[in-house]
């Protein structure tokens, strides 16, 4: 309703001073932990979900009296590349949004409304709705090419797909569960088991290029084609460390398939069986894990290469263009390569650059951080919770061990984003010359030093080695020559 | 490039000897603003790109401008104070303090001690302000956005504690001749000094995200340097200059109001780059910070407006209860304070850098003449000799570095 | 005082400057995602077991007050029998530097005061909030004491208030008003400058 006169229109109109009310610290305590219930809850029950999902397609397919094998690939293709990736980056769009929030000390947004269900009026619903919003934005904005890329009106619709695509097929190599036994059927949660999974990693990564060159030129803008040949020159470059990186991996675990590799950083289902059946036997309750290394550390990745692990990360944040390498981004120099592109368009590029995201750190995890295996307590889970409401042990541990590489994905997302959210942008020689000057050779050196110590002391002349390099980065970066900031002096006054 | 040009360079490439054959190669002209993300709204460069490298820059102002000197001569001498508000909009109360001191020293009046006091600490929190801003900024248009929020987190606090004491955030108005328009309110100190370490803690989060950061100083140090003596010769002030080394802070070289009693230092770079001019900003929100604590410290009571009525509005009581009062509060306002005939140039140290005014008055109710010699408008100019040889990504710290604050730049 | 500028050794290998400088965020990060958010319009006071650090306020629904001096909305001070306390002088309108008031004078026949305004308008948009309106009236008759800003309208007429959009809030009386009435309203009351106060108000008296 206006009001008609000014009288009415300021007495219609309320200023007064509202305070919201101030929770009390017991609902505080209440609510946080509820919350971080809530939210493993719904992690453990996604992880049992993806399971199911891969298990139903395989009982479909079994009723079809066609073999052709397929449906364990199509059940783990709608169950990681649809839900978990798929609902992972679409969640992130918001996680983005929110956890910078957390970073800046803001709210984050919280103006959505799910006004239709009527319920939920006046609830911001933690912002959750936004992500609807911003659905129906893109999808409803007017699709607008620009008279210069008219002539390119191909290339132009298609570089948008060749940045969205490759995202999604990456996360057909990663595992994200061993291969088990869900309800009486083999099957592993990875869509592609095979031989030359790492170097499908690099391949499809050099694809992406192609989207982001091609959309900074044919936008025909200046500004854009600016962002389309940085990001080209950058991506080409940040290859090289990206797959030298992997390359001391490979020595580690001898193998190109990331599911072996991911294997070999646990017990395997036999040795879990077997070491289970021994505590039975003799009534231990802590079963030994004989995977790990000297008897307690866990043989990830990441302990037999750290140098490797910390260098493949910032590789993967520049290849997906993430800041600080976000240079054909700029949003302050350059707008970026997609300046041009408008609705959903515009939406699968951002889209794409979340979808990396979950892609890089599944692959970290699936590498470095022992993929999907709990260390030390897998045989124990197995033993105690076997026959639990029915359900053997090894299910259980496979809904466990789903759930923990979603943590450590989601960890890994996180490390991103902080850096994202950190540090100022690079300037593209300078990416430049970290990516040919300082990564490669370290890269290189590491490769060389890794194949060294593994001539010479094995699998646990590696882990001392990687020891011994997490103490020299752990001193390096604790000692700090600068002294502390000063306080502020305000309390002498008083 | 014309056809010559280029059928030259493909009879070169078609040769196989010449292995030195020119690339082909043409300069792009870019319009940078005047809405880009780090143009701040109001100034337009056309660059001439070569690659990614600025061979040729012309900025364009006037996007902002106001008329701020006409429009001044038809104003009374109170009735100007809105619109030095509005010169460098970030720290307003240093431009309103340095205009009433021009126009003071013209009258020949000294504002009372209370007022000079509560002009340094209003001015001096400003000052914090606008750095905090220019840091933030920088932060910001380099990626690092956390920086720019904290800044402005704690810009915030001073400017809720700026609207407490003027009664506005940003377009105070606050100076008199002769004092100020405001007390401190009650309690008014107390939460000053609650905030104020809290903004220091923000400082410090802003100084370990950035200061030491190599991604930072690779992005800052040696970008847009300049030698002292061409800064002397662009007509550089404040931490521009200072960070080439150059000694000269109008509050230490020719001190004015109270500032020869505060213990302060004035910190100084040495190379004149994009990085010094940070470091130099944050340190001196370290030494307005003490100069804050100190006037807190030295703040004698008494009146905040001198007992003038020749250039003071009468007090309320007097107004509203004698002949003598209303007569000289009507004079005051409907014809302005008769301000002597003569002619000044008054100096003071803005955020920026010197900030001058140079005043002539006839003796009327209005000023004759009023021009701004704002500290923005000397370094702009020099920003195509900073940024030409340097990449695109380059300009935006340059750019941010000189801070360049439209209202002040273009009146 | 020159701050050093150079990088050590450690600092070149970016690897400690970016742990510290993610810590930092992640201790923001940390700090608030496990507290709760008080909303405590004075930020400085926002203290507390499990209190965060954000900074912000969910703006429509929570509102700070203006600060007491904080030049806001104007309002036409009544008398006490509801009557403007303007005598329609033309100070303020003269003493504004964007001319946003315009008055039309008239005359009382059998008032205790001669003049008032017959028409007196601000217009809102025109309006820089200087509040020298405020310091230039010698009736205390216009403040900006309303602790609300001035409404946003959806065209620009409705942004001119009229006297009666003005005149609200609490009368004001000082004693020196005796002088000016041809017949007192009442005695002066023992506390006359109860109500809001503003830049223009007599603590004195």
């Amino acid at each position: 309703m206006i009001a008609e006169t000014p009288s009415a229109r300021l007495a219609s109109e309320d200023f007064g001073a509202k305070a919201g009310v101030k929770p009390s610290y017991g609902s505080w305590l209440f609510g946080t932990i509820a919350g971080w219930g809530a939210f493993l809850g719904f992690l453990l029950f996604i992880s049992w979900f993806l399971l199911a999902l891969t298990r139903l397609c395989i009982w479909v397919g079994d009723q079809i009296p066609l073999d052709w094998g397929l449906s364990p690939a199509i059940g783990t293709i709608l169950a990681l590349v649809l839900v978990l990736v798929m609902i992972t980056a679409t969640l992130l769009t918001m996680a983005d949004r929110k956890w910078s929030a957390l970073m800046q000390d803001r709210v984050g947004p919280n103006r959505a409304r799910l006004s239709i269900i009527p319920g939920l009026k006046d609830r911001p619903l933690h912002g959750l709705p936004h992500i609807l919003a911003d659905v129906l934005k893109m999808l409803f904005k007017e699709d607008f090419i620009p008279e210069g890329a008219e002539k390119n009106k191909f290339l132009f619709n298609l570089a948008p797909l060749l940045a969205f695509a490759p995202a999604f097929m990456l996360f057909a190599v990663v595992p994200v569960s061993p291969e088990l036994t869900f309800w009486g059927a083999r099957m592993q949660l990875q869509v592609a088991r095979v031989d030359w999974g790492i170097l499908y990693v690099f391949a499809l990564a050099s694809v992406a290029v192609f989207g982001t060159a091609l959309a900074g030129w044919t936008s025909n803008n200046k500004l854009a084609l600016l962002g389309g040949l940085r990001a080209s020159a950058q991506l080409v470059s940040y290859e090289v460390t990206l797959g030298l990186t992997l390359v001391g991996a490979l020595i580690v675990f001898g193998s190109l398939r990331l599911d072996v590799m991911a294997q070999l950083q646990g017990m395997t289902e036999a040795s879990i069986r077997t070491a289970a059946a021994l505590a039975n036997r003799s009534g231990d309750f802590l079963v030994h894990d004989d995977s790990v290394i000297f008897g307690w550390l866990p043989s990830w990745g990441i302990v037999f290469q750290p140098i490797g692990a910390i260098l493949f990360l910032v590789a993967a944040q520049a290849e997906i263009k993430r800041a600080p390498f976000d240079t054909p981004e700029g949003e302050s120099e350059i707008i970026g390569y997609f300046l041009e592109y408008s609705g959903l368009k515009s939406g699968l590029f951002l889209i794409a650059e979340y979808a990396e995201t979950v892609v890089v750190a599944g692959i970290v995890t699936g590498i470095f951080l022992g993929g999907y295996h709990l260390p030390w307590v897998e045989p124990t889970i197995v033993r105690s919770a076997d026959q639990w409401l029915g359900i053997s042990g090894f299910s259980w541990l496979a809904v466990l061990q789903v759930f923990s590489f979603i943590v450590k994905m989601l960890f890994i997302i996180w490390v991103m984003f902080i850096a994202r959210w950190a540090f100022p942008r690079f300037r593209y020689d300078q990416i430049m010359r970290l990516g040919w000057k300082m990564m490669l050779p370290v890269s290189l050196a590491n490769v060389a030093l890794t194949a060294f110590v593994y001539l010479w002391g094995g699998r646990d002349g590696l882990a001392i080695m990687g020891l011994l390099e997490w103490l020299a980065i752990f001193s390096f970066v604790a000692l700090s020559s600068r002294p502390h900031l000063p306080e502020p002096a305000h309390e002498a006054h008083h | 490039m014309t056809d010559t040009d280029q059928a030259s360079a493909l009879e070169a490439e078609n040769d196989p000897l010449a292995v030195e054959a020119e690339i082909p190669h043409s300069l792009m002209t870019m319009n940078l603003g005047p809405s880009h993300p780090a143009m701040h709204g109001t100034v337009r460069l056309t660059v001439t790109l070569d690659g990614e490298t600025i061979v040729n820059s012309v900025p364009e102002i006037g996007f902002l401008h106001r008329g701020f000197s006409k429009s001044s001569e038809n104003s009374t001498w109170h009735q100007v104070l809105p619109y030095t508000d509005r010169l460098n909009y970030v720290s307003p109360i240093l431009n309103n303090t340095g205009y009433i001191m021009g126009v003071e020293k013209l009258a020949g009046v000294k504002p009372t001690e209370r007022a000079e006091y509560l002009r340094v600490l209003g001015g001096e929190i400003s000052r914090i302000c606008d750095h905090l801003t220019c840091v933030g900024a920088i932060g910001l248009e380099l990626g690092a956005f956390t920086v720019f929020l904290y800044a402005i987190e704690a810009r915030e606090l001073l400017w809720d504690r700026i609207a407490e004491l003027c009664g506005a955030r940003v377009t105070v108005s606050w100076t008199r001749i002769g004092g100020v328009a405001t007390d401190m309110p009650p309690g008014w100190e107390e939460r000053l000094r609650d905030c104020l370490p809290r903004v220091v803690e923000l400082t410090n989060e802003i100084d370990t995200l950035l200061t030491r950061n190599r991604i930072f100083v690779d992005r800052t140090r040696g970008v847009g340097v300049i030698g002292a003596e061409e800064a002397i010769d662009y007509g550089f002030t404040g931490p521009c200059l200072r960070a080439c080394g150059v000694n000269y802070d109008v509050r230490k070289a020719h001190p004015y109001s109270v500032y020869d009693r505060m213990d302060f230092e004035v910190p100084l770079g040495s190379k004149g780059d994009t990085y010094d001019r940070y470091v130099l900003r944050l340190e001196e929100i370290r030494q307005s910070h003490r100069i804050i604590e100190q006037c807190l410290q030295q703040m004698p009571p008494g009146p905040i407006v001198i007992d003038d009525w020749r250039y003071a509005l009468p007090p309320k009581k007097e107004v509203f209860g004698s002949i003598e009062g209303v007569m000289a509060h009507f004079k005051l306002i409907m014809e302005g304070m008769l301000i002597p005939a003569g002619e000044v140039y008054v100096y003071t140290e803005g955020a920026n850098g010197e900030l001058g005014f140079h005043i002539v008055s006839n003796g009327k109710g209005k000023p004759y003449a009023i021009q701004v010699r704002g500290p923005g408008l000397p370094i702009l100019s020099a920003l195509p000799r900073l940024i030409q040889g340097h990449a695109i990504a380059d300009l935006i710290p340059i750019f941010d570095s000189i801070n360049m604050i439209g209202g002040e730049v273009e009146q | 005082m020159k701050p050093t500028t150079d990088l050590d050794f450690g600092e070149r290998f970016y690897l400690r400057e970016a742990v510290k400088g993610m810590g930092v965020i992640a201790r923001h990060f940390w700090k608030n995602l496990l507290g709760f958010r008080d909303p405590n319009a004075e930020i400085m006071q926002r203290k507390g077991p499990g209190v965060n650090m954000v900074s912000t306020m969910n703006y429509p629904e929570e509102r700070k007050a203006y600060p007491p001096g904080y030049r806001g909305m104007h309002r036409l001070v009544p008398r006490i029998d509801g009557k403007p306390r303007c005598v329609a002088c033309y100070m303020c309108a003269t003493a504004c530097p964007a001319q946003c008031i315009y008055i039309e004078a008239g005359e009382y026949d059998d008032q205790a005061i001669e003049k008032y305004p017959v028409r007196f308008e601000i217009d809102e948009l025109r309006c820089i909030v200087c509040g020298f309106c405020v310091e230039a009236c010698p009736k205390d008759a216009i403040r900006m004491d309303t602790g609300t800003h001035a409404p946003a309208v959806l065209s620009r007429p409705l942004a001119v208030f009229d006297k009666e959009a003005l005149l609200q809030g609490p009368a004001v009386e000082h004693p020196s008003d005796l002088m000016t009435y041809r017949v007192p309203l009442r005695t002066p009351s023992a506390d006359p400058t109860a109500g809001p106060t503003s830049r223009g108000d007599v603590k004195d008296h």
